[in-house]
C-alpha cells in the first residue's frame, strides 16, 4: 500500500514539477558548463598517484549550422556536420578511411528500409550515415527509435560491448546536425526546426551515428541495431495516442517494430599515411602548466589527441571554500583553436575534416573540476591557454 | 554501449528527476540535477556494458550531483519549498509525501529507491556505495520512522 502510495505521489509530482526537456537543451548546456569561472585557489596537499592524463577531443554534435552542398560522397548530414569540401573528401577517399555502401547493404523490415550510406574513421573516431526509406511520421513530426538503438566495435567474432567513448546520434534535420530534436506538431517546433527538415528532396531520413573508440577500430566490426521506428508529437506529458513500449508509455504512433541489424566491417587502411596521422612526440620538456607535460599528440583528419602527464603534486588541487575543503582535479586537455600553415587560426569547437599537414600550432588548455568521484558541476576553471607549436 | 541521448531523457527523466527531489525537496534543484546528469553522460568518456549499468550509473549521478548541491552554502541558506500546492494528490498520498520529506535524508533516499525503484538492498548499496547491511538497517529505521510520522508518532 506505501509502495503504490509512494509511487503516484511522485509520479504526480513529476508530472507538476519536471521540465520538459530535450537532447538540444542539454547539447547546447555543455558550452556553458565548460565555460567555467576563474580562481585564484590554494594548493594544499596532493593524494592522488601520478597518471598519465588521456584528453580525446570529443567532437561534439551541436551548434547551428549552414548546410553546405559538395560535389563528394558525403551524404546531406554529413556535409552540414563535417564541412569537407571536395578536395579534403577526396583526401579521405586517397587514405582508405571511408567505406560507401550501396543498396544490397540495405535491410527492409516492416516496410522501412535502413541502407548505411557512408561509414568515415581514423581508427580512433567513426562516422555512420543511415539512409533511412519509406519512412513517413505523419501528423507527428519528429522521428525517433523508440526501442532501440544500439552502437558498438568488436572483433566480429563474438559480439562483447568493446565499444565507445562520447559522441551522439540522431535523425540529421539541418538546424541540429546529428542530434535527437524534439518538435511538436506545429508547422515549426519550438526549437525553431521545421518539421520538413528531416527530409531530403526524396523523402528520405538520415541517420547519423558518432562515437569514439576505445581501441583502433580498423579491421573492427561495427554492430548498429535499431529498432522501434516511431514518430512523437513534443513532450513526454502531451499528446493522445500513447504507445506502450518496453521502457515506458511514449506519446507515439506510427511505429515500425524492425528489427534491422547490421555488421559492418572496417577495412583497414590502404593508404594513411605517416603525413596524415601525424605522431608528434615529446612535445614538451618545460611543463605546459605546473607539473602538467605534454609527451605525445595525435593528429587525424578527424581528431587531435593530446596525451597529457601531471606530476604527483600538481595531480590533485584542494582549496578552502566557505563550508569547508574542496578538492579539484584535472579532467584532461582541450583543443581549442588550431592554427594552419597559412596562418589562419581555426575555432576549433565544430566537427570537421581537417587536413593534418596543414596545421602548424594548436592552442590547448585543461579543465580543471571539483574532484569527487562521479561528482559533475560545482566549480571548475580553464588553466591558461598555451598555444603548442608542432614541427 | 551507447544509446541516444533524446531516448535517454524519455526513459529516465522521471526516475532522475524524482530520486534527485527525494533528496533536494526542491523542484527548480531536482530539474537542474536532472540536466547535469545528462550532461555528464554526453561529456563522459564511458562504456556502459547494459542497461542496468547505465541505469545505475545515472542514477549514481543524480545521487551524487544533488549531495553537492545539498552540501551547498547556497541550498543551506536558501528557504527550502516542496512546491507542491498544486498536485492533484490525494488525501494519503499527501500524508505520506509530507512523512518521507520530513525523514533524514539517509533514510528517505533508501525508503526512495526501495518504493519508487523497486530496488533490492544489493543494489541500493551499490549506488550508495554503503555496505547491503547498512541498507538493511537504514531501511528498516526509516520504515519506523515513516510509521510512526503516519501514525501520529504513536509507535506500532
Amino acid at each position: 500500500m506505501i509502495r503504490e502510495l509512494y509511487k503516484s505521489s511522485f509520479d504526480k509530482l513529476a508530472v507538476h514539477g519536471m521540465s520538459e526537456l530535450h537532447a538540444v537543451d542539454i547539447l547546447a548546456a555543455i558550452p556553458d558548463r565548460q565555460a567555467v569561472k576563474s580562481t585564484g585557489k590554494t594548493t594544499r596537499h596532493f593524494k592522488r598517484p601520478v597518471m598519465i592524463l588521456v584528453a580525446v577531443l570529443c567532437i561534439l554534435l551541436i551548434g547551428t549550422t549552414v548546410f553546405a552542398a559538395v560535389n563528394g560522397f558525403f551524404t546531406r548530414g554529413l556535409s552540414s556536420m563535417l564541412k569537407a569540401d571536395a578536395d579534403l573528401q577526396q583526401m579521405l577517399l586517397d587514405a582508405g578511411l571511408v567505406t560507401i555502401f550501396d543498396e544490397s547493404d540495405a535491410i527492409t523490415a516492416d516496410g522501412v528500409t535502413i541502407q548505411p550510406t557512408v561509414m568515415i574513421t581514423d581508427g580512433g573516431r567513426l562516422y555512420l550515415a543511415f539512409k533511412v526509406k519509406d519512412y513517413d511520421t505523419g501528423e507527428y513530426i519528429r522521428p525517433e527509435f523508440s526501442n532501440h538503438v544500439e552502437v558498438d566495435i568488436y572483433d566480429g567474432v563474438d559480439l562483447k560491448t568493446d565499444c565507445c567513448t562520447g559522441g551522439a546520434m540522431g535523425f540529421y534535420t539541418e538546424t541540429i546536425p546529428g542530434a535527437g530534436v524534439g518538435a511538436d506538431d506545429n508547422i515549426t517546433s519550438g526549437f525553431g526546426i521545421p518539421w520538413g527538415e528531416y527530409y531530403d528532396s526524396e523523402h528520405n531520413l538520415e541517420y547519423i551515428i558518432n562515437v569514439g573508440a576505445e581501441r583502433s577500430a580498423f579491421g573492427q566490426t561495427v554492430h548498429v541495431e535499431f529498432s522501434g521506428i516511431s514518430s512523437y508529437n513534443s513532450g513526454w506529458n502531451e499528446g493522445n495516442n500513447i504507445t506502450e513500449t518496453p521502457t515506458g508509455l511514449y506519446w507515439a504512433a506510427n511505429t515500425a517494430d524492425g528489427p534491422w541489424v547490421f555488421d559492418l566491417k572496417i577495412p583497414e587502411p590502404s593508404g594513411m599515411t605517416g603525413e596524415l596521422l601525424r605522431d608528434i612526440h615529446q612535445v614538451s620538456e618545460e611543463p605546459i602548466w605546473k607539473g602538467v607535460y605534454i609527451d605525445f599528440i595525435e593528429i587525424t583528419p578527424l581528431r587531435i589527441n593530446v596525451h597529457a602527464r601531471a606530476t604527483e603534486e600538481a595531480e590533485t588541487i584542494q582549496y578552502y571554500h566557505i563550508d569547508g575543503w574542496y578538492e579539484y582535479d584535472r579532467t584532461g586537455v582541450e583543443v581549442t583553436k588550431i592554427r594552419l600553415k597559412s596562418g589562419e587560426v581555426i575555432d576549433y569547437t565544430h566537427d570537421r575534416i581537417i587536413d593534418p599537414r596543414e596545421i602548424n600550432a594548436i592552442y590547448i588548455r585543461e579543465t580543471v573540476q571539483t574532484f569527487r568521484e562521479e561528482v559533475i558541476g560545482g566549480e571548475s576553471y580553464y588553466t591558461e591557454e598555451q598555444l603548442i607549436e608542432l614541427n | 554501449m551507447r544509446q541516444q541521448l533524446e531516448m535517454l531523457i524519455e526513459k529516465y527523466q522521471k526516475s532522475l528527476f524524482s530520486v534527485a527531489y527525494s533528496i533536494l525537496r526542491n523542484i527548480e534543484d531536482a530539474n537542474d540535477v536532472v540536466q547535469d546528469t545528462f550532461i555528464k553522460y554526453m561529456t563522459a568518456q564511458i562504456d556502459y556494458s547494459n542497461e542496468d549499468h547505465l541505469k545505475a550509473w545515472l542514477i549514481k549521478v543524480a545521487v551524487n550531483r544533488s549531495r553537492d548541491i545539498l552540501k551547498s552554502f547556497w541550498h543551506r541558506n536558501k528557504v527550502s519549498l516542496y512546491e507542491i500546492g498544486d498536485i492533484p494528490w490525494k488525501k494519503e498520498e499527501t500524508h505520506l509525501f509530507d512523512a518521507v520529506m520530513k525523514l533524514p535524508e539517509k533514510y528517505r533516499i533508501v525508503l526512495h529507491f526501495f518504493y519508487y525503484e523497486d530496488m533490492q538492498a544489493k543494489e541500493i548499496a551499490q549506488i550508495l556505495n554503503i555496505s547491503e547491511s547498512n541498507v538493511k538497517t537504514r531501511l528498516s529505521r526509516g520504515r519506523r520512522l515513516l510509521k510512526d510520522s503516519l501514525n501520529g508518532g504513536k509507535e506500532q
